[in-house]
């Protein structure tokens, strides 16, 4: 057998996916923050994570094309060499002023901050809990770090308090990690119950909100905001590529020994800094998001009309109002059948296929943003009305 | 099957169909076709019914009800 035999079951997998590639989709030309040409028709885009519609903000824009024209189009080393510019400094002051917290670290994409923060903050005989439906980058990242890795079940503080429990000692080097807002289910954590069950145990909580920043709270702050606990979670991590519409990561803290992870934590080391039109323009994204509060009220009425056209369609939906909800299909080939129908409508959804899905499902992730109008949460729920009643048929 | 096979297997049974030629030497990948993710529900209903904490690295050689048994006897046994 050849290093290349095992690609004959991806290739399978492949073919099996039907008349299109829901991997392989080309936006052929962005036409707005929520419109795109794509298979040479102008396509609503339902399925992306731009949450607060900042990719198209001409203040993000002007700001990354002064950057680029200042300071060039890339820093070309690591944070820990020459890829320190005054701007990420500046960028890490304002997201620690903008959260209330002393530190804070930027990280050249979501994963690299996952990464970096759980590959500084755990080792051999530390643990690491994780939510079971807590992201990939969250699973890889604890694998990294060789410490002891267990799983809680999702959004249950009981089932963690009896898990830190059975750790006994190690419950106090273990770092317990959740999502504020999970990007499948568009459900949220339970975060003042499991901030509380974690202390109890000596254990330090890590919240990443990579999908609820900018997005979720009066001061978008995310779900540490909303269940009051901004002054008692250890770190928070995020990225910049859903609500501040450029790339990049992020770990704010409370704990002085964030400002020594720089040290110990090898994706930070060994990767490029974020280049300075990013920086600038995240930096623009953040008072945006930060001053003009009136962007997630408006988010919020999209969320709670795109969650009452889904309940009239008869589908179940989460009781709070966030930009992601998800339609579960009765079978796979359904699900793909459903998905191919709705971009031949003009309709781009996610599509979240077995072994990567919480419960195994098949789903339709749907997910829009402040950008989006009142007539394309319609569009939408119209579109997959009709498509769901012609599977059924 | 010992004791904790049969515990085991029954809350296996609550996850898949086993079909009927299932013993404690069965394949969980090969022969049950579980995803990784009922995997992780089965470790996790597992943790809770013994009410022990396994860690993923001491799955990473268990392919059977057998391994996993042993698996928890040696955590039980301290």
């Amino acid at each position: 057998m050849s290093l290349l035999d095992k690609f004959d079951e991806v290739r399978a997998t492949r073919e099996s996916l039907g008349p299109i590639d829901p991997t392989r989709v080309v936006v052929e030309r962005m036409l707005s923050a929520t419109r795109a040409m794509i298979r040479g028709r102008e396509t609503l885009l339902a399925g992306t994570n731009n949450y607060m519609g900042m990719t198209m903000e001409p203040s993000a824009i002007a700001a990354g094309q002064q950057a680029l024209s200042v300071a060039g189009t890339g820093t070309t080393g690591s944070r820990m060499a020459n890829g320190t510019h005054e701007a990420h400094r500046l960028l890490e002051a304002e997201l620690a002023a903008f959260y209330g917290y002393p530190y804070a670290m930027v990280f050249t994409t979501g994963y690299a901050a996952n990464l970096g923060v759980l590959a500084a903050l755990v080792g051999p005989g530390d643990a690491v809990m994780l939510d079971a439906h807590a992201h990939a980058s969250l699973h890889d990242g604890a694998r990294m770090t060789r410490a002891d890795v267990y799983t809680f079940r999702h959004n249950d503080p009981e089932n963690l308090n009896a898990r830190l429990r059975r750790l006994g000692e190690q419950a106090k080097r273990t770092l317990v990690i959740v999502e504020g807002l999970y990007s499948v289910t568009g459900d949220l954590a339970p975060l003042a119950a499991i901030t509380e069950v974690t202390h109890q145990h000596g254990a330090l909580l890590l919240v990443d909100e990579a999908h609820s920043v900018g997005v979720i709270g009066e001061g978008g702050r995310g779900v540490v905001e909303v269940e009051g606990v901004l002054d008692s979670v250890d770190f928070v991590v995020g990225t910049f590529s859903k609500a501040f519409g450029t790339t990049g990561g992020f770990c704010v803290s409370r704990h002085a020994e964030l400002n020594l992870f720089s040290y110990c934590s090898r994706p930070y080391m060994f990767t490029a800094s974020p280049s300075p039109a990013t920086v600038a323009s995240t930096r623009a994204a953040l008072r945006l998001l930060r001053d003009e509060p009136e962007r997630r009220v408006r988010l919020t009425k999209l969320c709670a009309r795109l969650l009452s056209g889904l309940r009239q369609l008869g589908l179940s939906v989460n009781d709070m109002p966030t930009p992601v909800a998800c339609v579960e299909l009765p079978t796979r080939e359904k699900a793909l059948a459903a998905w191919n129908a709705l971009l031949e409508q003009g309709v781009y959804v996610n599509i979240m296929l077995p072994p990567a899905t919480p419960g195994n499902a098949s789903l339709l992730r749907l997910s829009i943003g402040a950008a989006h109008t009142e007539r394309d949460v319609d569009e939408l729920v119209t579109k997959l009305g009709a498509v769901l009643a012609d599977l059924n048929a | 099957m010992t004791d904790i096979e049969q515990q085991l297997s029954t809350l296996l049974g609550h996850i898949t169909e086993l079909p009927a030629a299932f013993g404690p030497d069965s394949d969980l990948i090969e022969d049950l076709a579980l995803e990784s993710v009922q995997v992780m529900e089965f470790v996790m209903e597992a943790e809770d019914h013994f009410d022990i904490a396994i860690a993923q690295d001491r799955l990473a050689d268990v392919r059977t009800l057998a391994q996993l048994a042993s698996v928890i006897e040696k955590i039980r046994g301290g």
